[in-house]
């Protein structure tokens, strides 16, 4: 089932080869370990220019935001199996 | 040195994006929709919805009749587009003529880059692994070579998914052999009638006709495509995309109605789009066509080559307004569409009808506060309220 979520979220990245990707992320009161970094695609909004970030651990898929203008991450939307 | 050419079609393409991005979704019916409305269309489905029968062009609601479990999405283009861009990334290391055909189809032209067919199936399978490595494990593509650009579309729509199919001199009747005549390239359902009329039923039969006849009675481009089946090059490969013919944008409406005023503020915005498009491409228009569909069957539409050229969004909507307001709607609208032609490179070209010049400027400030601030930024009156209506929509013919 997929949830729309647009909240603020704290997220630990992984600066690798010419690679960035969230490895942890605590969302209300809860801490994520990402166990795979999915897929990632950039979208301009005006003079931002925001990454998304499609990743899971075993039992849920997230996307998460990051705003290069704001430099701040969202989760964006939540797909929860059932 | 030997001609090749390579088709890439990638398989089930939206759908497998989005299942890449969400693995819970992989092994499942997916269908991507341009609208989640009841007769929002189906744009891409998956393997396991095109296995229960929901393939493209099925309504939202026929899908799910079909199977109510079907997962539908909304199209994200940002996502489809993204992924094109790093499949044609590693397409352009591989030849120096890469002709992007669509979103997610592609020639390549590996003349002189492939020493034979044998290296040329070799390139695909590399290919295939890059884009599963570098754009998402989850994507597939067909891929079809042949002599010929015609012949290798032929092959890449024949292979099977995922797989690599080669047309040679040797094998070129027995793909041929059997196979309807609107399974190739170009040629639809009225085509086939006038190919019928001649007594050619499928494609080797059209291969075995005589050239010289068919060009007489079918004209032109009854032989380009009797030279296609026949291994006879007439395009040819271009590096990079072909410039674009036209300019436009459609809308299927939330709200099916005859309110001329809401429809103006809708028809408005899509004259909005098709501008900006225009001036990003950096050309301007000389012929508009405009129309709409009633819901359920009808409509009405026309086409009019201006006075002068259009550039602003004002020029193209005085086009549209006017064919708008000349209209007597006898039942609800539910699609509106603009759309202009006969492009041309912008030029600092005075008319002689009046400065353009200075709503020319002004359409280049708009853009460039927009471009900055973010879309809709700044917009007219006569579009307020409207701005989240037709928002950006994925075209398969549209690159970027």
């Amino acid at each position: 089932m997929f949830e729309k979520i647009n909240e603020p979220v704290e997220v630990l990245v992984r600066f690798g080869k010419g690679r960035v990707e969230p490895a942890r992320f605590r969302w209300r009161d809860r801490v994520y370990d990402v166990k795979k970094v999915n897929f990632v695609h950039k979208e301009r909004q005006g003079g931002d220019k925001i990454y998304y970030f499609s990743v899971s651990d075993d039992a849920n898929s997230f996307r998460l935001a990051f705003s290069t203008r704001d430099l701040g991450w969202t989760m964006e939307e939540l797909y929860t199996e059932g | 040195m030997e001609k090749i050419i390579m088709h890439i079609d990638m398989n089930s393409y939206f759908a497998s994006v989005e299942q890449q991005a969400n693995p819970f979704l992989r092994g499942k019916p997916v269908g991507v929709c341009a609208y989640l409305s009841p007769r929002g269309c189906i744009i891409a489905s998956s393997k396991e919805a095109k296995a229960l029968g929901i393939k493209t062009g099925c309504s939202v609601a026929e899908a799910r009749a079909l199977c109510p479990s079907v997962i539908l999405l909304e199209n994200e283009p940002a996502k489809y587009r993204t992924t094109t861009e790093r499949i044609f990334r590693v397409l352009e290391e591989y030849t120096d003529k890469l002709e992007p055909y669509s979103i997610d189809e592609a020639f390549l032209d590996l003349s002189g880059w492939a020493r034979d067919l044998k290296t040329a199936v070799e390139i695909a399978e590399t290919i295939r692994g890059r884009i599963k490595k570098e754009a998402g494990e989850y994507l597939a593509c067909s891929v079809g070579l042949a002599r010929t650009k015609f012949l290798a579309k032929f092959a890449g729509d024949t292979a099977p998914k995922g797989g690599t199919f080669a047309i040679t001199e040797g094998n070129l009747e027995a793909a041929l052999g059997g196979r309807a005549l609107t399974d190739a390239w170009g040629i639809n359902t009225r085509m086939e009638k006038r190919f019928a009329a001649l007594g050619i039923r499928d494609l080797l039969e059209l291969k075995r006709y005589d050239g010289g006849r068919i060009r007489r009675s079918l004209g032109r481009y009854g032989y380009y495509l009797w030279a296609g089946v026949n291994g006879i090059e007439v395009a040819g490969v271009s590096a990079g995309a072909p410039a674009p013919k036209s300019v436009g944008h459609s809308y299927c409406l939330p709200k099916k109605t005859a309110d001329k005023e809401y429809l103006g503020s809708v028809l408005y915005k899509l004259c909005e789009k098709t501008g900006r498009r225009l001036r990003t491409l950096g050309l301007e228009a000389r012929n508009i066509t405009v129309g709409f569909g009633y819901v359920g069957e009808g409509g009405a539409s026309r086409s009019r080559k201006t006075a002068d050229n259009m550039f602003t969004t004002e020029e193209i909507a005085a086009e549209a307004f006017a064919f708008l307001a000349g209209c007597r709607l006898l039942m609800p609208v539910r699609l509106l569409a603009v759309s202009v032609s006969r492009l041309a490179p912008v030029t600092g070209q005075l008319s002689i009808f009046g400065g353009r010049e200075k709503g020319k400027d002004l359409s280049r400030a708009l853009d460039r506060i927009n471009d900055k601030f973010g879309e809709y930024t700044v917009v007219r009156g006569r579009m307020f309220g409207r701005e989240t209506a037709a928002r950006d929509r994925i075209g398969f013919r549209k690159i970027s």
